[in-house]
């Protein structure tokens, strides 16, 4: 059983180890097609931009470099089966290795600072970084997604505690708002997260989760919160900020919603932004050691124009 | 494709002109926040500093760094957000004069006054694409103030055909995002009041 159980362990490691270096080094397809959509109807300056970035894409991904030199701080979202026979302590200690091993390695770059010191801990590892959020379901199954969340564009996350009679028009007007205050920071095109809720803490934790779980295009399951997800997408694109901030169609990529109830004097809503260069992996463990990769995170991105 | 040697004088660098796209030869130093706080206490206290980066190109980049057989290799670098070093930006130009400032995200008010008075001029890499961005990085050439991190610290680099580099604002104060904000807000005002 020791060794069945070392060969998960190895398994595990082994993996999270894959799918920070794919992460760090390409966006997803999802993301990728997105940016070519636009490379191909942008004119000027801000084509050459996204030519830029869909070169840097695929030079990154076949010459194993950090596509962006902050690969951030690293963030876990986990499902983690109750019959998968790794606690979560255990699985948080792997991640941590893995972490440290691959900042020495140079695909990661230190961030880990003390606030009060000022102190980089030299390794990524420190009091609550990485970011970890783990949920307990029901299987056997570990499904791992990991996020590399840059600081340029955490830099502009925002909360608006919005007038209950404002309603759904104050949210808007809320994420309108942030994303002109945000300008070129975020290094646009964004991918935006938004979470409203009746308290701030989950408010955060849902724009998350709609920003490092969906995929791009993806449309809330609710009608009402697809309308809404689109509404704001015209009108951020409407701003007219464009690729890096300096003019052009496409300011966000797409705009997810996701939402939990209110109490009747709150509505509070968080704001979560992505740089255009979103580094997102997610696979899923059986704990009989069966690896399923996401294909959408695990890809070879093309040359400009695809084959 | 215009090539600027660095570092330069001033005449070169107060003649760049916003929406012009160059590409940067020669050596170039990494200051971000903490340096540029470090940099400027000593400049304060009259100490003796480094490096003098009149005329430099200051670099806003924190690079993933590996050591390979006792000599510092750049594995990946590219640039920060410069809007959150505004007034530091703004502070080393009244300080050292003229600067080639070297980033991505935008400066400020600030900063743009510092330029039209004193002289300076910053150019913007595109954001995300270090793996282009380290191909132009030669050599590290020094390194100072390694207490501070590996991303704060001060690294001096040789490079080559580094951008392209938009100049996005001037020595005349010119800021090639103003006629885009400007727009936002009127739009943004009229999604808001429908």
């Amino acid at each position: 059983m020791g060794s069945v159980l070392g060969g998960l362990v190895s398994t595990v490691k082994e993996v999270l180890r894959k799918s920070v270096i794919t992460a760090v080094t390409r966006v997803p397809k999802d993301v990728w097609e997105a940016l070519h959509r636009y490379y191909e109807v942008e004119s000027e300056l801000p084509r050459r931009v996204l030519e830029v970035m869909l070169k840097a894409v695929y030079v990154a991904s076949r010459s194993e470099v950090p596509l962006c030199q902050d690969t951030g701080i690293p963030t876990f979202f986990i499902r983690l089966g109750r019959d998968f026979p790794l606690s979560t302590s255990e699985l948080e200690g792997l991640i941590r290795d893995v972490i440290s091993e691959l900042t020495s390695e140079g695909f990661l770059r230190p961030n880990a600072v003390d606030p009060f010191t000022n102190t980089n801990s030299g390794n990524n590892l420190g009091k609550y970084f990485p970011v970890i959020h783990t949920e307990l379901t029901d299987g056997d199954e570990l499904d791992v997604t990991f996020v590399a969340k840059g600081g340029g564009s955490e830099y502009v996350s925002q909360l608006c505690m919005v007038p209950p009679s404002k309603g759904i028009e104050g949210v808007k007007e809320c994420v309108l708002k942030s994303v002109i205050d945000a300008g070129p920071k975020p290094c646009p095109p964004v991918i935006i997260g938004v979470g409203i809720a009746g308290s701030a803490d989950v408010a955060e934790l849902l724009s998350r989760k709609a920003l490092y779980l969906r995929r791009v295009g993806e449309r809330h399951r609710e009608e009402y919160v697809a309308k809404l997800e689109l509404e704001l997408l015209r009108e951020i694109n409407k701003l007219g900020l464009g690729p890096m901030g300096l003019g052009g169609l496409v300011t966000a990529l797409d705009v997810h919603v996701e939402y939990g109830f209110r109490h009747p004097a709150t509505l509070a809503v968080a704001i979560t932004y992505s740089c255009w260069a979103l580094r997102r992996s997610r696979v899923v463990i059986s704990s009989d050691g069966r690896v399923r990769e996401d294909p959408n995170d695990f890809w070879l991105p093309p040359w400009l124009g695809g084959g | 494709m215009r090539v600027v040697k660095l570092p330069t004088n001033p005449k070169v660098i107060n003649e760049l002109r916003v929406g012009e796209v160059i590409y940067l030869s020669g050596l170039v130093v990494t200051m971000r926040d903490l340096g540029k706080v470090r940099y400027l206490r000593m400049v304060r206290e009259g100490k003796g500093l480094p490096i003098n980066i009149r005329c430099w190109g200051v670099f806003h980049a924190g690079p993933i760094v590996k050591l390979r057989g006792g000599k510092y290799v750049i594995k990946s670098i590219g640039p920060t957000t410069s809007a959150r070093m505004d007034h530091l930006v703004a502070e080393l130009i009244k300080a050292v004069g003229p600067v080639l400032f070297i980033g991505k995200g935008g400066l400020g008010e600030l900063s743009r006054d510092a330029f039209r008075r004193f002289g300076g001029a910053y150019v913007e890499l595109v954001g995300g694409t270090a793996s282009l961005i380290t191909k132009a990085v030669k050599e590290v050439v020094n390194v100072y103030w390694l207490d501070l991190g590996v991303p704060e610290a001060l690294w001096v680099l040789r490079v080559d055909g580094l951008g392209p580099a938009i100049v996005t604002m001037d020595s005349r104060g010119n800021y090639l995002r103003d006629g885009v904000i400007r727009r936002a807000y009127e739009v943004i005002k009229e999604l808001i009041r429908s």
